[in-house]
């Protein structure tokens, strides 16, 4: 039977959020398959801490690390970090409106235009509801940065999605 | 290019922060969920040695016959090999040096043999294509240790 820190148990409630997580910042569905795996052999090998309070944190911080290692990776073997920019990944549950669909398209190819450190900032605080505070121990850097890096990814995001939010207001 | 003005977590979402918020993220694939629970699997920690040999035993008796016939036969030449001692270790290394020094005597000797028949072989008189060779004094050393393929 699953205890609540089997790794079936982690998986089932962390699985989602940290495969979007490494989804959005890698930009490469296969990248994120791999980091997704390799997050859970680790944890088969090496169980978490138990000083451990927040598990999601724990895990996001794990993978992001391993998500960053990936990309530099990349981008040294491929010398094209706008590559992967480009790349149309399914980031967002697919909608049956079809101005839903496109805004949610749109939306994912406008993240993959921000910087790396204002594209993870703004996913963690949307999509995983953080605080900056949380954040910022999360990425290893002051609050104030998180905010700001939020603030330009957020800005940069309505000023690119204004007519495909208009059209679905 | 104006600076975003500062935020903090007490303010309030805006309408399109909220909008976006609200998307829900696409769910991994269902395949992966058996990839990565595989390494759930618990990990042998050391070889389990009794239930190897008995799988052995039973599904291959030919190997365990083939092995114990390679360990017969090692056991037989372990067994019938005289051993050297390391006081007599002196003895084989002289024995090893007194060969190389019969070797080398047997070499000079059949270099000689050679260069006698060279001079018995020379021309006894008027011919002049080799004086200089039929007159040279017998040579007991080769010029060289090793002979070469130099054309002189």
């Amino acid at each position: 039977m699953a205890g609540p820190d089997s790794i079936e148990t982690l998986y089932d409630a962390h699985a989602g959020a940290l495969f979007a997580y490494a989804l959005n910042l890698t930009r490469s569905e296969a990248d994120a398959r791999d980091l997704l795996q390799d997050q859970f052999h680790r944890l088969a090998r090496q169980p978490m801490p138990n000083e451990v309070r927040d598990a999601r944190g724990w895990l996001l911080r794990s993978i992001h690390h391993l998500a960053i290692d990936r990309i530099r990776r990349r981008e040294t073997r491929e010398r094209t970090a706008d590559r992967f920019s480009i790349e149309h990944i399914e980031l967002f549950a697919t909608h049956a409106d079809p101005d839903e669909a496109a805004f949610r398209l749109g939306l994912a190819e406008a993240l993959g235009e921000l910087p790396e450190d204002q594209r993870s900032v703004v996913h963690l605080k949307l999509w995983e509801g953080l605080t900056f505070e949380a954040i910022a121990r999360l990425l290893d850097i002051p609050p104030n940065t998180a905010a700001s890096r939020y603030r330009y990814g957020i800005d940069k995001l309505r000023t690119r999605l204004r007519p495909l939010y208009e059209e679905i207001r | 290019m104006n600076t975003p003005p500062s935020r903090s977590d007490s303010d309030i979402p805006d309408a399109w922060e909220t909008h976006l918020a609200r998307i829900p993220l696409a769910s991994p694939p269902p395949d992966l969920r058996a990839a990565c629970l595989r390494a759930d699997q618990p990990r042998p920690t050391a070889p389990d040695w009794i239930a190897f040999w008995k799988t052995l035993w039973l599904g291959h008796p030919w190997a365990i016959r083939g092995l114990a016939a390679a360990w017969t036969l090692i056991t037989a030449l372990h067994l019938t090999t005289p051993e050297i001692s390391v006081a007599n270790a002196d003895s084989h290394t002289v024995w090893a040096e007194e060969t190389l020094q019969l070797v080398a005597r047997q070499r000079a000797e059949l270099m000689e043999t050679g260069l006698d028949w060279d001079r018995e072989s020379a021309p006894v008189s008027g011919e002049s294509a080799r004086p200089a060779k039929a007159s040279a004094p017998a040579n007991t050393a080769p010029p060289t240790a090793f002979p070469t393929n130099r054309m002189s």
